[in-house]
């Protein structure tokens, strides 16, 4: 699993602790072209973006926040479908 | 032919072959002794580059594609100012976008507006106006690109709300959340054409999030419409 080509991410309020993934380019043409992430969505997109494995995103947030593995590993499930449904992972 | 104008505040020198041009900067014409702080022109390669796009445009017409695509990427890389979609007005000496989806009704919304408040609204850019981070503010200014009315002018205002115009029967305003606006936000701000630019607008959109105010603006096109938006928002 990658991430496509032709998104960014970027954060738009520190404060609210919201970030956004858009699509450029040609990605941009099509429709549900973007995404808000709150500060974990965010995390997950970082770490997805350098490669990294269902399990090895897991464990990074499980580094970063407190919170129980099948709840964390849930999370990252529901960032990975909805950055599926604006086309931004390739399998 | 070379000439300096004002646009978004910045001085800007454009050398051009076609009248066009001219005619369409009219109103920014800089005629101050100080000198330009950006200079423009255009080469034949960039020319035949928008022809690749837009085939059947005569020369003239490209040529000024070519020289408004470089006068806003300096505007937006130097001078933190986009171009965004929607009619603005200054009314108290403030400034407005009614911003929505092509063929909403964004000008017909201005010009009822138009209508109740007279001479106490001016419009600043019905088309395409440039938003502009200043220092703390953002500022809406005028831009050449005035639509099809061609109302506008070359004036601005600090920018103190972004209004989402929406078809209804019974007119009402609505303060929203800007989060729940982002969609909008870049759908009117046309610049995701590639990922500096578009790494820049978000940049900017991320400000004038945090500086201003959004509304909801449930609208018909009788004269109440303009009552209910400058009472609303406005006052």
């Amino acid at each position: 699993m990658k991430i496509k080509k032709g998104f960014i991410l970027r954060e738009m309020s520190k404060e609210e602790g919201i970030s956004v993934v858009v699509a450029v380019g040609e990605n941009a043409q099509k429709l549900n072209g973007y995404l808000t992430l709150n500060e974990s969505g965010a995390l997950i997109w970082k770490t997805l973006s350098k490669g990294a494995s269902v399990d090895e995103v897991v464990k990074v947030l499980l580094d970063e926040y407190d919170a129980p593995e099948d709840l964390i590993r849930n999370d990252v499930l529901q960032v990975i479908e909805k950055l599926r449904e604006i086309g931004a992972i390739d399998d | 032919m070379k000439k300096v104008y004002s646009i978004a505040g910045v001085l800007i020198s454009v050398e051009y072959k076609y009248s066009y041009t001219q005619k369409m900067f009219e109103k920014y014409e800089y005629l101050g002794s100080n000198l330009p702080e950006v200079e423009i022109c255009v080469t034949d390669k960039e020319i035949e580059n928008e022809r690749s796009q837009m085939p059947n445009e005569p020369l003239f017409y490209l040529e000024n594609l070519a020289i408004l695509r470089k006068v806003m990427k300096v505007l937006l890389f130097d001078y933190n100012a986009m171009l965004f979609h929607g009619s603005s007005i200054k009314v108290g000496g403030k400034g407005y976008v009614f911003t929505a989806p092509s063929g909403t009704g964004k000008s017909t919304h201005t010009s009822i507006l138009k209508e109740f408040l007279g001479d106490e609204l001016t419009y600043i850019n019905d088309d395409k106006p440039i938003l502009k981070i200043e220092g703390d503010s953002v500022v809406v200014y005028g831009s050449p690109w005035n639509g099809k009315h061609c109302l506008g002018e070359n004036i601005s205002a600090p920018l103190d709300a972004i209004c989402l115009i929406i078809r209804a029967e019974n007119n009402r305003v609505e303060k929203v959340e800007p989060f729940n606006f982002l969609k909008f936000l870049f759908e009117q701000s046309m610049g995701f054409s590639d990922e500096e630019t578009a790494e820049k607008v978000l940049e900017i959109l991320s400000v004038i999030i945090e500086k201003i105010k959004f509304y909801k603006v449930y609208c018909n096109k009788d004269i109440s419409a303009g009552k209910c938006s400058f009472e609303g928002i406005m006052k």
